[in-house]
């Protein structure tokens, strides 16, 4: 049993300016500005999804940019889904 | 009797409706004669400045209204003016959705526009005032009109608002500059309308395109700064700031997003308004050949 | 009055002087009807030769018509996800319903709360679902709350903390004391029909939809948005017109819940103001529904004030007494006359 995160299936728009994701989710009609770990993640979800939620950990702790803890990944991810921009879900494998 | 004034402000056509003295008297001595026009066969808002019957006496009040329905509670007769203005830009704001409406102050120099949104008490009013007094056309000292479809800025050129030591100020600063009475005791303190230079009152139908967007703090004593900030960060704030940005959803997004793209985004402190208004001159004049803002300022004075 | 005319006949909107934009606009504005009046605009052939002045403040006012009803559709859902469970299929009233089920009063109209039907056994746990969800009732002065609780066909209305939408419990579809009678949740839920396009929601059937639009209008005594809500009844019966057995089943719902005297009101007031075509054996029914010639003629003089578009260029004379009138009236329906006058004492003390 895996963690998978995926990208909402909202429409959303979003503009990217150096490591910072601003997203317009025109469902809710809330913008959310996401910045550092929580912008990276979206941005990877984004890009391919779904990702298991250990590679992610994996790919982004202990990154150069400072010691991630798994902690962190996992309250960045649970924002992200709380606010309707990634959900996650059980895969069987 | 109630006289019927009709103004234009940018885009609008206001009839005014009123009685009160100081209303009449203000608009004759603040606004450019070729902003008070004969009765059109269209106006498109209809407001009106009028004394409530039960205070016509004892501590004389003044209401605004709008389509004959008050927007807000009366004060006193002596802020009829200012009530007027904060009347009109409130009916813009809540109604004029043909724009995404931000709040901040908007000057032009060589086509270009800076934005300046900022809360009262930034200093943003004097800057605004001192740049539209050094060769700056101004476009509105409180609401940038913004085509979503264009990305231009849409003038108002309307009476500058000014509140207590930014007076004495602007009056030493530009010593030419027609001001309308002050007038104590309002929730904002002393206020007084400034009269637009005539080449900005003339510029009514002129649109400018944004190249700045700078967040403008006066801090007394301070040496003149002006910092980067984070163009998502901004974006978030100007949709806090913008009157309208939830009623366009999606096409607010896009034209705040395309906006941030096409312009400088800068936190800028300042005590010496001279200093100020000399800065942000070089940086338009700068613009012209090339050089950031950014650039410019991390050169040095 | 233009908009009335407008209203009667939207293809006049092309041959519009300037002058009378300028008297149209801020009458549509004040009754609530600018975005409905942009709607009926853009549905002429000429609408892309209309001036630009006032095309661009009926196109204001249709953006903010269109992002209320995304915002409605949203709080819906969040409803749905919290209610489903308890009630099963959600039925919505008024503005909801037309917005979920996409009826022409949708289009252009914006409301401020969200309005559904339970039954008098579930208000409680519907209470407490909501309260538990961040929903308050807000400061309510306990005379009110009273007055709502015992007199009201609603609970006091609650709004979401975070988000500011509000949100209308209704247990019947008019006030229990009414002296016309009363209608439950459970006889309008008999009726009431599923949206396929929106599974978990439901609206009433087409003629409880007016009677119940009618009712309202007619008998609670608000007449600030009267004629956008006439509006919204003339759109339902031209919706409806063609529906088979629409008029025998209103005729008869009607004479069933006893709501015979608004309907006759609003289908009145209806070819009155907008000209809306009624089938000859409808009208001859109808008039059957009339009070006695004297009561007729007051509600004449009375409605015909109260529909105006509320702006100093249609205020005839006694316009503020028609409307205490219809007012009083309103509250006369509603409570025993030893409990209306002290309470309308106080509310007039209340208001200043």
């Amino acid at each position: 049993m895996a963690l998978l995160l995926r990208l909402t299936k909202r429409p959303i728009r979003e503009r990217r300016w150096g490591d910072e994701t601003v997203v317009f989710d025109t469902y809710s009609g809330e913008t959310h500005h996401l910045t550092s770990l929580a912008s990276a993640m979206f941005r990877r979800v984004a890009a391919v999804q779904p990702v298991e939620f250990d590679a992610i950990c994996a790919e982004f702790v202990g990154v150069e940019n400072g010691a991630i803890e798994p902690e962190e990944i996992g309250r960045a991810a649970a924002r992200l889904c709380s606010t309707g921009l990634l959900w996650m879900e059980e895969s069987e494998a | 009797m109630p006289v019927d004034l009709y103004l234009r402000t940018g885009p609008f056509i206001v009839h005014v409706e009123t009685a009160c003295a100081e209303v009449v008297d203000g608009i004759s001595l603040l606004y450019d004669p070729s902003c008070v026009l004969n009765r059109p066969a269209f106006c498109d808002y209809h407001v009106a400045v009028v004394q409530p019957l039960w205070r016509r006496w004892f501590r004389p009040q003044a209401l605004f209204l709008f389509d004959g329905y008050a927007p807000y509670l009366p004060g006193p007769k002596r802020h009829a003016l200012p009530m007027l203005e904060w009347g009109m830009n409130w009916v813009i704001a809540t109604t004029a959705h043909q724009f995404l409406i931000i709040h901040a102050a908007v000057v032009e120099r060589h086509g270009l526009a800076l934005l300046l949104p900022a809360p009262p008490g930034s200093g943003k009013s004097t800057l605004c005032a001192g740049l539209a007094f050094r060769g700056w056309r101004l476009l509105s000292d409180e609401l940038a009109l913004l085509v979503p479809q264009t990305g231009r800025v849409v003038p108002l050129a309307r009476p500058i608002s000014l509140k207590n030591e930014s007076i004495d100020v602007i009056s030493r600063f530009a010593s030419e500059a027609v001001m309308g009475p002050r007038t104590e005791g309002s929730i904002k303190g002393t206020i007084a309308l400034l009269r637009p230079p005539r080449a900005s009152a003339l510029g009514w139908d002129v649109p400018a395109m944004p190249r700045w967007i700078v967040f403008p703090q006066y801090e007394a004593g301070a040496a003149l700064r002006m910092t980067q900030r984070s163009k998502a960060g901004t974006l978030v704030e100007l949709g806090n700031n913008a009157m309208n940005y939830n009623i366009h959803g999606a096409v607010g997004f896009d034209a705040l997003a395309n906006l941030i793209d096409c312009c400088e985004v800068g936190d800028f402190v300042y005590s010496d308004l001279s200093a100020a208004v000399e800065f942000f001159t070089a940086i338009a004049d700068g613009a012209l050949r090339g050089d950031s803002m950014l650039t410019l300022a991390s050169a040095g004075p | 009055m233009i908009l009335h005319a407008l209203l009667r006949d939207p293809r006049r909107i092309v041959d519009l002087s300037m002058e009378d934009w300028d008297a149209a606009i801020p009458q549509a504005r004040v009754s609530g009807l600018l975005s409905r009046l942009g709607a009926l605009a853009v549905a002429q052939s000429g609408y892309a030769a209309l001036p630009d002045r006032p095309r661009r403040h009926m196109e204001a006012a249709r953006l903010v018509a269109a992002k209320h009803r995304r915002d409605v559709q949203f709080e819906l859902d969040r409803i749905r996800d919290l209610l489903s469970s308890t009630l099963g299929t959600l039925v919505l009233l008024k503005g909801a319903a037309y917005v979920a089920a996409d009826l022409p009063p949708a289009e252009g109209r914006v409301f401020n709360d969200i309005d559904i039907l339970v039954r008098e056994e579930q208000l409680e746990a519907v209470e407490s679902i909501l309260h538990l969800a961040g929903w308050r009732m807000g400061s309510i002065d306990p005379y009110d709350d009273r007055y709502y609780r015992r007199w009201m066909h609603q609970i006091p209305p609650m709004t979401h903390g975070g988000r500011q939408t509000t949100i209308d419990v209704h247990h019947s579809l008019i006030p229990r004391t009414a002296r016309i009678g009363t209608v439950t949740a459970a006889q309008l839920m008999q009726h009431a029909r599923e949206i396929p396009a929106r599974p978990g929601f439901a609206t009433l059937s087409p003629e409880d939809m007016v009677l119940h639009s009618a009712t309202h209008l007619f008998n609670e005594g608000e007449f600030g948005r009267g004629l956008r809500d006439l509006g919204d009844i003339d759109l339902l019966l031209r919706h409806f017109h063609d529906h088979p057995d629409f008029w025998t089943r209103l005729l008869d719902r009607a004479q069933e819940l006893r709501l015979t005297r608004p309907l006759f009101y609003a289908l009145s007031q209806i070819t009155r103001i907008m000209g809306t075509p009624l089938p000859t054996k409808a009208f001859d029914a109808v008039r059957h529904f009339a009070p006695t010639a004297p009561t007729l003629l007051v509600m004449d003089w009375a409605l015909a004030r109260a529909l105006n578009p509320p702006h100093k260029s249609c205020r005839e004379p006694f316009s503020g007494l028609a409307l205490w009138f219809l007012y009083v009236r309103a509250h006369y329906l509603r409570m025993p006359v030893h409990l209306l006058v002290p309470h309308l004492i106080r509310k007039a003390f209340m208001r200043d």
